[in-house]
């Protein structure tokens, strides 16, 4: 690694915020668009943001705010380990401890909403989690590394040129990095844990003003991460192709989850768990079994 | 997969929103809207001030005029339906929002006072009432009860807010 | 020690903009026992009902806001029946027309609030989408979108002209299509199915008992519906009571959809009966002696009784709104279900609280 690479990666970490700001202007675009309205101007996330910001300052204790802090901590402490190509496990981790310390924060305060909001949290973690570890642990067995840097040397699979292996040899973890995006993102038919119709934004109920804003800017990171993960499943040697195809396959994504949040109702959070349990583990668990089996047969 | 099919359509379909403050709707055809008269056809019969449900109306002979409280008006026309001279419509209009309880003055030659007093509301509209509560007093034989109601909100609101300031001052 | 956790559903819910609070008892998701809290929007109605007969006309109106043209039709002919008023038949089929395109815009608003409590904004942007053709229409055929102020006591106010029997029919062709994709998704969609099916279920004798009304009622299978008793023009009309089997949430909707479509045919056979004659019949006198008057709003039986004592002022007016018999049904269908389905089982009753509380 050279300065400017280092200087890249570290512009990218700055603007991970702002990407993520943009994609969730373009969200409410889109969406608006699927329901046949016009939607916010592009920037509505950033002019909400800077509008909490310049709320008072109302507390309901101080330990909620510390979570809340934590809870960006760890996000902008994954998203920088991706960005240094650190290893995959790490950055699963410190995205599920991000996602711990928000519901520790939700269960700080009284609020009844805000409690349910963190059952259901963490219900949905134990839900998606495993899953997402179990998607790096396929990355690992067709590749041989956690390291992201290893993982995008090793990738090499000649198919027209470019290096599609991830995105062709394992479908289902990139259908479990869906999942977890349409979960994390708070998407139907699985927007549980946030449900504004039933328990008024559950885990957010009682962050207000410069706090909600922060907890909003770890929402910005973590879509940068997890759409950062979703553009693992492609890489080619060739610099321009490589990034001009992690932005399509990044968008595509995005496309397909806006399309399922607003051709969907929400389920409730039992049949999450019913729906990761019963398809997502047992799905994942064959495609592991089935890369240990080739590798096998490649070694015999 | 019905919603599925709607989705995708209204992605690529003009939206249905009409952007309203910048975009005026059209007011619907025979829309029942905003109390207008013709004052110079009224032959103070008191008959719409009778029917009319809310008494948004006031028929004042002796000054010869008529005045509507746009702030009780409902809109119903029964007014409309009672005129025996047809001076009453109902235009095809919405009633603009307010800040104040908007009286509306109907008469053939407005007189100083009237003048004065119809202006009264569009003060207090701005926050910046001109008179005190003391000057509305002295103005008090001038104006019809209504219209003193309607002024004298806005100057207690002002006599609240300058004694807090006292206060914190 | 078993931990009891109070959640509060109400007055102020995203979901449902009116003041009803429910004190959920919770153990973990599910909800143990519940109070229902309500009285929070007591106008005084009743008392202010006691007024120039015809003056009030004008506040019935005001006792809902999606539901008005029922209380005035009530209204008026618990009127006409103490006054002995023979209101033109004319009169009475463009009552029945405004009626039905009241229950067409209430029920579509109410299943796109459904789609709301679950969730599914698409659905919901939808339903209100079309549910404009219909309040637009009502807006020019009476002159207001809300407040039609179209009945007085011995007719109506306004006439239907040719021009506006033309728009009426524009309209429910225009309708039709998109009911149609409603009643598509309401009946296939996978994830509203999978929210709606066995939840909150309303058996045929527990509806009975508790007294339950309108499509709440008939989508558990009871055959309760005021129109068949034949006021007003429905005597001329012929239509069958739609009957649900399985009493859910799921159900519920799937009626309110069905009658969607009863709505549109029953307007226009109403539109074929119209014959040109008088609207309004004058009354004469003032009202004295008493009488009751039933009508089948959106939501059910709304029933009025008056007493007036040969004044111009009533002595007395009561008003029994179809929520007020559907709220006892709310606490036995709430217990034992998940805090998810509440909001989903409150709005699938279809209260409206400022009628309740008048």
């Amino acid at each position: 690694m050279n300065t400017i690479d280092i200087a890249i990666r570290i512009l990218l970490f700055v603007l991970a915020p702002a990407f993520g700001c943009l994609f969730f202007g373009i969200d409410r675009k889109l969406t608006a668009r699927m329901q046949n309205r016009v939607g916010p101007p592009l920037l509505q996330p950033w002019y909400d943001f800077k509008k909490l910001m310049g709320k008072t300052e109302e507390i309901v204790n101080h330990i909620h705010l510390v979570f809340a802090f934590a809870y960006v901590a760890f996000i902008m402490l994954a998203l920088g380990i991706f960005l240094m190509d650190g290893d995959l496990i790490v950055i699963c981790f410190s995205l599920g401890a991000s996602q711990v310390f928000l519901a520790l924060g939700a269960f700080s305060v009284r609020s009844p909403y805000s409690h349910v909001g963190a059952h259901r949290h963490l219900l949905q973690m134990v839900a998606v989690e495993p899953l997402l570890i179990l998607a790096a642990v396929t990355i690992k067995l067709q590749t041989g590394s956690f390291v992201l840097s290893d993982i995008y040397a090793r990738s090499t699979y000649p198919f027209f040129g470019i290096n599609t292996i991830l995105l062709l040899s394992l479908p289902v973890a990139f259908f479990i990095v869906i999942l977890a995006t349409i979960v994390d993102t708070q998407k139907s038919p699985f927007d549980i844990s946030t449900a504004h119709s039933e328990i008024v934004s559950g885990t957010f109920v009682e962050y207000s003003g410069p706090y909600l804003a922060i907890t909003k800017l770890g929402h910005w990171f973590e879509l940068s991460l997890l759409f950062a993960f979703v553009s693992i499943f492609f890489s080619s040697d060739v610099l321009w192709i490589s990034i001009a195809g992690k932005l399509t396959l990044d968008f595509a994504v995005f496309l397909l989850i806006l399309v399922i949040d607003n051709s969907t109702a929400r389920l409730t959070i039992d049949r999450l768990v019913k729906f990761s349990v019963r398809i997502g583990l047992p799905l994942i668990i064959i495609n592991i079994v089935l890369i240990v089996i080739s590798s096998m047969g490649v070694i015999a | 997969m019905g919603m599925l099919k709607n989705t995708l359509k209204n992605l690529f379909s003009k939206p249905a929103t009409i952007l309203y403050p910048v975009e005026p709707i059209p007011p619907l055809p025979d829309f029942r809207g905003q109390y207008t008269m013709d004052h110079s056809k009224c032959i103070y019969c008191h008959l719409c001030e009778k029917r009319c449900p809310v008494g948004a109306i006031k028929i004042d002979k002796e000054k010869k005029q008529n005045e509507i409280y746009l702030s009780l008006c409902i809109n119903c026309g029964v007014c409309v339906e009672v005129c025996p001279k047809d001076c009453i419509t109902l235009e095809e209009v919405y009633t603009p929002p307010s800040y104040t309880r908007e009286v509306r003055v109907f008469h053939t030659e407005p007189t100083e006072h009237q003048l004065k007093v119809q202006e009264l509301p569009h003060y207090a509209e701005e926050g910046k009432l001109c008179i005190t509560k003391t000057e509305l007093e002295a103005m008090k034989g001038e104006l019809t009860e209504h219209q003193y109601r309607v002024a004298v909100l806005p100057c207690y609101r002002r006599d609240k807010n300058d004694s807090k300031e006292k206060k914190e001052a | 020690m078993k931990v009891v956790n109070i959640i509060p559903f109400g007055p102020q819910h995203p979901v449902l903009p009116e003041p009803i609070h429910l004190d959920m008892q919770t153990e973990g998701e599910i909800v143990t026992d519940v109070k229902v809290v309500v009285g929070y929007v007591h106008r005084g109605i009743e008392k202010g009902l006691e007024n120039d007969y015809e003056k009030n006309m004008f506040l019935a109106e005001k006792i809902c806001g999606i539901c008005s043209g029922v209380h005035t039709s009530t209204y008026s002919m618990v009127i006409e029946s103490i006054m002995g008023v023979e209101v033109p038949q004319r009169a009475e089929l463009i009552r029945a027309i405004i009626l039905e395109l009241e229950r067409l815009h209430s029920h579509l608003l109410i299943i796109g609030l459904v789609g709301d409590a679950i969730g599914y904004e698409n659905f919901f942007m939808q339903t209100w989408r079309d549910r404009e053709i219909v309040m637009n229409l009502l807006g020019t055929l009476t002159g207001n979108r809300v407040h039609y102020g179209i009945n007085k006591v011995g007719g109506v106010r306004r006439d239907l002209t040719d021009e506006r029997i033309a728009l009426i029919k524009k309209a429910m062709a225009e309708l039709r299509p998109k009911i149609d994709d409603i009643a598509d998704i309401v009946y296939h969609d996978y994830t509203l199915k999978k929210r709606g099916r066995g939840v909150g279920v309303l058996k045929k004798s527990d509806a009975i008992a508790l007294g339950i009304v309108g499509p709440n009622a008939r989508a558990s299978g009871v055959n309760y519906d005021i129109r068949s008793t034949g006021y007003g023009a429905y005597k001329d009309l012929h239509f069958k009571p739609i009957l649900g089997e399985a009493g859910d949430c799921h159900e519920r909707t799937s009626v309110r959809v069905k009658e969607l479509y009863q709505s549109m045919d029953l307007i226009e056979e109403a539109l074929s009966l119209l014959k040109p004659g008088e609207i309004a019949a004058r009354p004469k006198g003032f009202p004295k002696g008493e009488a009751v008057a039933r009508h089948e709003a959106p939501r059910g039986e709304l029933f009025y009784y008056a007493r007036g004592v040969g004044k111009k002022e009533m002595y007395r007016v009561k008003v029994r709104t179809p929520t007020y018999a559907n709220i006892p049904g709310i606490p036995p269908l709430v217990k034992g279900m998940q805090i998810a389905d509440v909001p989903y089982i409150v709005v699938s009753l279809d209260p409206c609280i400022s009628c309740t509380e008048r």
